[in-house]
This record gives structure tokens, C-alpha cells and sequence, in this order.
């Protein structure tokens, strides 16, 4: 039971990892957290999967090496048993190009990570509260 | 009928003909008195004739009555006769022509009674001698002969002196009607020549000055003429069904056609690229109710079958019933101006993706600086002596000053690329609702912020909400030293534009340092006094510029500012980002 990954987490710079991991921990919510460092990988993951067993949210960097976390998003977002992956996406930017084309994509959230730490703290953790424990999940 | 000659041209032609008029009545009027005159002279010169006549005859008859009495010879009795006869005739005639004058008439009868008297006297004589000569002689010898003779020599000269004066009178008359008739005429006929040479100096004037106007209207056609062919532009008219009824040298030298090939030949929408044909189609229908059209982009086919873009701008024409009739259409070559725009649009990708890299690939590393930072402040706390603690603080105040300079500089950029979507934009609500978003996090502060009823605007409401934003939330940064912080925000308007002011009781700034209050990251102010990166005034600047509007701003130290923007009323704006 606790190897189902909850949290998949795909961040390519190691110290936003780091900190995102630390902000989930101090509230007790990554214990099933996998980290991936690119959208290759993510994708490996996933559609390697068991489709019960599939991670209750994925937190996805946009701007990543070989595939893109727009890529991933579509890949996931378009295929039938998969796409009720809640995915938020977790980036640095603004770009409302970005944010259209995600929410065209079925992305479930958008967020733009702030430079002060508090406040990336209180973010990543209100994500992980929200969707690991107030959301209900298709999935069982 | 219209008369185009002038008035004293008229005037004139009018008294030459009158002056005509009179002299042919005149003419005739003397005409009929010469004949007159004619006539009694030459009855005059009858009557002479005829009284000559009868002196003549009855000196014949004298004769012949003597050479009777002398001779007896019966050879002078035949010619007798034959003047007493012709003597009768005359005095018959001469009686007819004087009847009428009754001096003459009167001595007229007196030489009939006399002439009668001597024809009896002769008969007498003749009628004697016939018996006997010396008794003949004797009667001869009385000298009543002689006497009677006399008397009728008397009454002819007196007749023949009478007649002759008024032949005199008669001739010296109608001479002098000849006379006046040619003075008479040749001054008129002057008066005539002068006048028309009067009237051709007037039709002559006036024909120059028409030749001279038609001379300048040809010479102002030909210019405009030349203006509309040469053109750094192409003219034309379409009529309503879109056919080229008219097109200048310039764009017939674009197309490489000829003007016979072009004029009522073709269609617009024949030189039109295939995929522009049915956006024209539509387009000239709408304009040629709604009587313009603005800036359409359109790409033509040249006869060479080479393509190049034109802007198009058109006014209609309408009859007085209000048909349409003809286009005015002004084309610019666009190839040029496209090409910029598509540098232009090149450029602004490029810059696109450097504040997309700079927003995603600076923001990293801060976050990373800020958030070691933490937590070593946070699980190393114990290690770190007081020295130790501030320079950690001062790591993260950089690193969140940096943050915040990225995000303020990827938003001033946003702001100049961002497309402007106008609309009626209620102003009143929109600083009302700006207001209200800022005061909820100044609960702790006394602030009085009052906004009249604005005047609606024409542009972006979001960048107009930024723009309120920026601005109030200045004007309450500015103001957070005053005990009591009142802000009021007004507007005013003209025919051309509206000005909007927010005006606060606040720090103030230096009238001398007005022109940095708009520039980027300029500051009137340090930071610790009050915090900010310099752009907030910037982006208002830019965003109004962008709306064709000015920003300017009064202010004098601790007395308070005053922040104007205006926004002009016409909905004519840059299209192009800035």
C-alpha cells in the first residue's frame, strides 16, 4: 500500500525539488512522493503503470529538458485511462500563453511558484492538503 | 436665354442700333423731304418754262401781227394762228401749276386779261389791215399795242422774278437739307463707329479675361491633375458594382498596366489576390452604406502576376438622393510598412522569448537563494551569532528585492505587448473597485479616499484597472508617514479628451525631479523610506501612451502630489506595440 505513489513530483532543478519536498514534509505529505527529473521519465512512469495504480496528483514543471511538461500534460491529458490524473502544474512562469494553452490541455490547476519562500511553503503545502486529502479521487 | 456679355457691351449694341434705327427714319424722313423739294423746284422751273412760253409766243404773235400789218403778206397770218392756239395751251398749264400760289395766280389772271386784251387788239389790227392799211396804221400809231405789251412784259417779269426767288428759296433749301442730312449722317454714323469700336474694346477685354481665367482654370486642372497622377499614392474611384472607373499614373505604374486595360474594363476585385476577393466583396457592400472603410489590408496581382500588399482607405460619394455613386480610394504600397511590421512582430517573439526565459530561468535561482536561506535561518538558527543573522537577512531581503524587480520588469513588458481590447471602460467603478482591493490591506490606517463620478473612457479596462492600481496604490504608499491620508480622485473633460487626477496629501516629491517620476526603475525616493522598484509609474506611463493619452504630475515636498492622465475620445490608436 505504501509504494503507490501519491505525490509525482517532475522538476528538473534539483534545489526547487528539494524545497518543494521540504514544504510537503513539514505538513506530513510527502511520504509517497517520487521525484522525476524529466518529462521523459514522467512519462515512462505513467504509462508504465498499472492503471490502479496511478498517482492521486501530479505536480508538473513546465520548462523542462528533452519533453516538456506541456507534452506531458497532452500525452497524459489524451490518453483514455489516464487523463483523470489530477495534474497541477507548478512553474516559475507567468506566461499567460502558458497558462491558456494548459487549461486548453485539462490541466486541474496553475501555479506560478513565489520567490519568497513562506509563501512557496504555504503554496506547495495548501496543493498538497488540497488534492491528497480535501479532494475525492476517481481513482481508488 | 442667358447672357454671359457684360452690361456696358449691351448699353452699347443697344444705342448703335437705336442710333441706326434713327438715322434710316432720318434717311427716309429726308428722303421723302428732298422729293419734295425735287419736286417744287422742278415745278418751279415748269412754271418758268411756261410763263418763258407764253412771254415767247405773245412776242411772236407781236411779231407776226406786225409783219402782217407791214406786208399784208397773208404768208404771217398761218404762224399767227398757230401761236394764239399754243399761247392758250400754255397759259392752260401754267394756270394748273400755280393754282396753288396765290401771288402768282393773282398775276396769272391779270396776264390772262392782258394776253386776251392783246390777242383782241391784234385780231382788231389784223382785221383792219385786212381792209385798210392806213387805219391799220393808225390803230398801230395809238400805241395800244405797245402799251399792252408792256404790261404783259411787266406781269411775266414780275411772274418770272417771283418764281425765280422761290426757286432760289426752293434750292437753296433742299441743298441745305442735303446739307444737314450729311451732317447729320456722318455724325451718326461716328457716333455709330465709335460705339462699336466702344463695344469691341469691352468684348475684347472681356474675352481676354475669359481666356485668361480658362487659361489659369487649364493651368489649375493640370496641376491638380498632375498631383493626382503622380502621387506618392494610388487614387482611384470604383462605381457601385466595383468597377475602376477611375485610376492615377501611380498605381497603373504599380500594376504594370496600361490605363485602357484598367478603366471600365476591370473589377477591383479582378486584381485582387484570390484570398482577399471575398473579404473585399463583403467590405465594399458595408462601405457603401456606411461611407468609409479604414486601413484594409489587401494583396494585388500585378500584370506580371507578381503580388504586393496595398492599405486601402476609401470615402463614398454620393448622388443628392443619396445613392451611392463612386469611391474615393487611396491605396499605399504596404510592402514596406509589412515588412517592418513582420520585422517588428520578429522582434517582439525574440523579446517574448527572452522575458519568458528571464521569468522562468532568474526566478529559479532566487527562489533558491531565498528559500537555502530560510532554511538555514530556520534549522541552523543556534549556529549563527548575531553578525551571522544579519548578513543572512540581508541575502534574503536582496534576494525578494531581485523577485520583486523580475516580476515588476516582466509585467512593464506585458504591458507593451499586450494587445488592446478597447471598450466603454466605466471608470468610477473600475478606481472604485482598485481602491477597495488596496484598502483591505491598509485597515490599520485612517485613509479618506474619495472618487468623484469619473467620466467613462474608451480603452482596455484591464490595463485601465492597472493603471488605477498603479496609481492609488502610489498615492497610498506615498501617504502612509500622515496621520490623516485623504485622497481624491477627479476627472474633467473637453471635446478632445478627459483628464483624470488622483491628488494626495502625502510626502510629495521635488518639482525639479518631475521628469524621472515616469521613467523605469526611477525613484524619488530611498528606499527605506519607502519601498518600491520604480516601475509601478511606468507602467502607467506606457499603458496610457499606448491609449494615445499623456501622464504628467505636480507635487511639492510633504505637501502632497497631484498624478494627471488624460484619454483621448477618438478611438484613434497605435496598432503597433510599443
Amino acid at each position: 500500500m505504501n509504494n503507490i505513489v501519491e505525490i509525482l513530483l517532475v522538476e528538473d532543478n534539483p534545489d526547487d525539488a528539494e524545497l518543494t519536498i521540504r514544504a510537503l514534509k513539514k505538513h506530513n505529505l510527502a511520504n509517497n512522493l517520487l521525484h522525476l527529473q524529466d518529462g521523459e521519465e514522467a512519462l515512462d512512469f505513467i504509462f508504465s503503470s498499472e492503471p490502479n495504480s496511478l498517482p492521486k496528483i501530479i505536480l508538473l514543471d513546465i520548462k523542462m529538458p528533452k519533453v516538456d511538461g506541456i507534452e506531458v500534460l497532452r500525452k497524459i491529458k489524451s490518453d483514455e485511462n489516464r487523463r483523470i490524473i489530477p495534474i497541477v502544474v507548478l512553474t516559475s512562469s507567468k506566461e499567460e500563453r502558458d497558462i491558456i494553452e494548459t487549461y486548453k490541455l485539462g490541466v486541474n490547476a496553475y501555479i506560478v511558484k513565489p520567490v519568497e519562500f513562506e509563501k512557496f511553503v504555504s503554496a506547495v503545502s495548501e496543493i498538497g492538503f488540497f488534492w491528497l486529502i480535501l479532494n475525492q479521487p476517481p481513482i481508488k | 436665354m442667358k447672357l454671359y456679355i457684360q452690361q456696358r457691351v449691351i448699353a452699347g449694341f443697344l444705342l448703335a442700333i437705336a442710333i441706326i434705327s434713327a438715322l434710316a427714319v432720318y434717311s427716309y424722313l429726308n428722303n421723302k423731304r428732298s422729293i419734295r423739294e425735287s419736286f417744287l423746284v422742278s415745278h418751279s422751273n415748269e412754271v418758268l418754262y411756261h410763263i418763258e412760253q407764253v412771254w415767247s409766243i405773245t412776242a411772236n404773235l407781236e411779231s407776226a401781227q406786225r409783219a402782217y400789218t407791214i406786208t399784208g403778206n397773208e404768208v404771217f397770218v398761218q404762224p399767227y394762228k398757230e401761236s394764239s392756239r399754243e399761247v392758250h395751251q400754255h397759259l392752260d398749264d401754267l394756270k394748273s401749276l400755280i393754282a396753288d400760289n396765290a401771288y402768282q395766280y393773282e398775276r396769272f389772271l391779270i396776264l390772262r386779261k392782258l394776253i386776251d386784251e392783246k390777242l383782241l387788239f391784234n385780231q382788231k389790227l389784223l382785221d383792219t389791215r385786212q381792209k385798210n392799211f392806213e387805219e391799220a396804221q393808225t390803230i398801230h400809231a395809238s400805241l395800244e399795242g405797245k402799251t399792252l405789251m408792256d404790261k404783259i412784259y411787266t406781269v411775266i417779269a414780275d411772274m418770272q422774278e417771283h418764281e425765280k426767288m422761290l426757286l432760289r428759296q426752293r434750292t437753296e433749301q433742299r441743298e441745305q437739307g442735303i446739307q444737314n442730312f450729311n451732317w447729320a449722317y456722318v455724325a451718326l454714323l461716328s457716333a455709330t463707329a465709335s460705339l462699336l469700336v466702344f463695344v469691341f474694346i469691352a468684348i475684347n477685354k472681356n474675352l481676354k479675361a475669359r481666356f485668361q481665367a480658362e487659361e489659369s482654370a487649364k493651368e489649375a486642372a493640370s496641376r491638380i491633375q498632375d498631383i493626382y497622377d503622380n502621387a506618392p499614392c494610388g487614387y482611384h474611384s470604383l462605381d457601385a458594382t466595383g468597377m475602376v472607373t477611375e485610376m492615377n499614373k501611380t498605381w497603373l505604374d504599380w500594376l504594370g498596366y496600361d490605363r485602357s486595360e484598367i478603366i471600365n474594363r476591370v473589377r477591383f476585385s479582378d486584381i485582387l489576390a484570390p484570398g482577399n476577393i471575398e473579404l473585399f466583396k463583403s467590405r465594399f457592400e458595408t462601405f457603401k452604406t456606411q461611407g468609409f472603410v479604414r486601413d484594409l489590408e489587401f494583396d494585388i496581382i500585378r500584370k506580371d502576376k507578381t503580388t504586393f500588399p496595398i492599405l486601402l482607405n476609401a470615402t463614398a460619394v454620393y448622388d443628392e438622393n443619396g445613392n451611392f455613386q463612386k469611391s474615393r480610394s487611396m491605396a499605399i504600397d504596404y510592402s514596406q510598412r509589412r515588412e517592418a511590421n513582420l520585422r517588428i512582430m520578429a522582434l517582439n517573439q525574440e523579446l517574448e522569448a527572452f522575458t519568458y526565459s528571464v521569468s522562468h530561468d532568474l526566478r529559479a535561482p532566487l527562489r533558491s537563494i531565498d528559500g537555502y536561506a530560510r532554511i538555514l535561518s530556520e534549522d541552523y538558527m543556534d549556529k549563527f551569532d548575531a553578525e551571522g543573522k544579519r548578513v543572512l537577512n540581508i541575502v534574503v531581503n536582496n534576494a525578494r528585492k531581485m523577485g520583486q524587480l523580475i516580476d515588476d520588469l516582466l509585467e512593464f513588458s506585458r504591458v507593451g505587448r499586450k494587445e488592446i481590447i478597447k471598450g466603454v471602460v466605466d471608470m468610477s467603478k473600475l478606481a472604485q473597485y482598485a481602491s477597495e482591493e488596496l484598502l483591505f490591506n491598509e485597515s490599520g490606517r485612517k485613509i479618506d479616499l474619495k472618487i468623484d463620478t469619473l467620466e467613462v473612457a474608451t480603452g482596455d479596462a484591464h490595463l485601465l484597472r492597472q493603471v488605477w492600481i498603479n496609481t492609488i496604490s502610489n498615492a497610498i504608499k506615498y501617504t502612509s508617514r500622515k496621520e490623516h491620508t485623504l485622497i481624491e480622485i477627479t476627472s474633467q473633460s473637453n471635446a478632445f479628451e478627459t483628464i483624470y487626477c488622483i491628488k494626495d496629501n502625502g510626502a510629495g516629491f521635488d518639482m525639479q525631479y518631475v521628469h524621472k517620476l515616469f521613467g523605469v526603475f526611477q525613484r524619488l525616493h530611498r528606499a527605506q523610506d519607502f519601498q518600491g522598484t520604480g516601475v509601478g509609474l511606468a507602467i502607467v506611463h506606457r499603458i496610457i501612451s499606448r491609449h494615445g493619452g499623456k501622464v504628467w504630475a505636480e507635487g511639492k515636498v510633504d505637501e502632497g502630489a497631484s498624478f494627471y492622465f488624460s484619454l483621448p475620445k477618438s478611438t484613434q490608436t497605435s496598432k503597433l506595440p510599443l
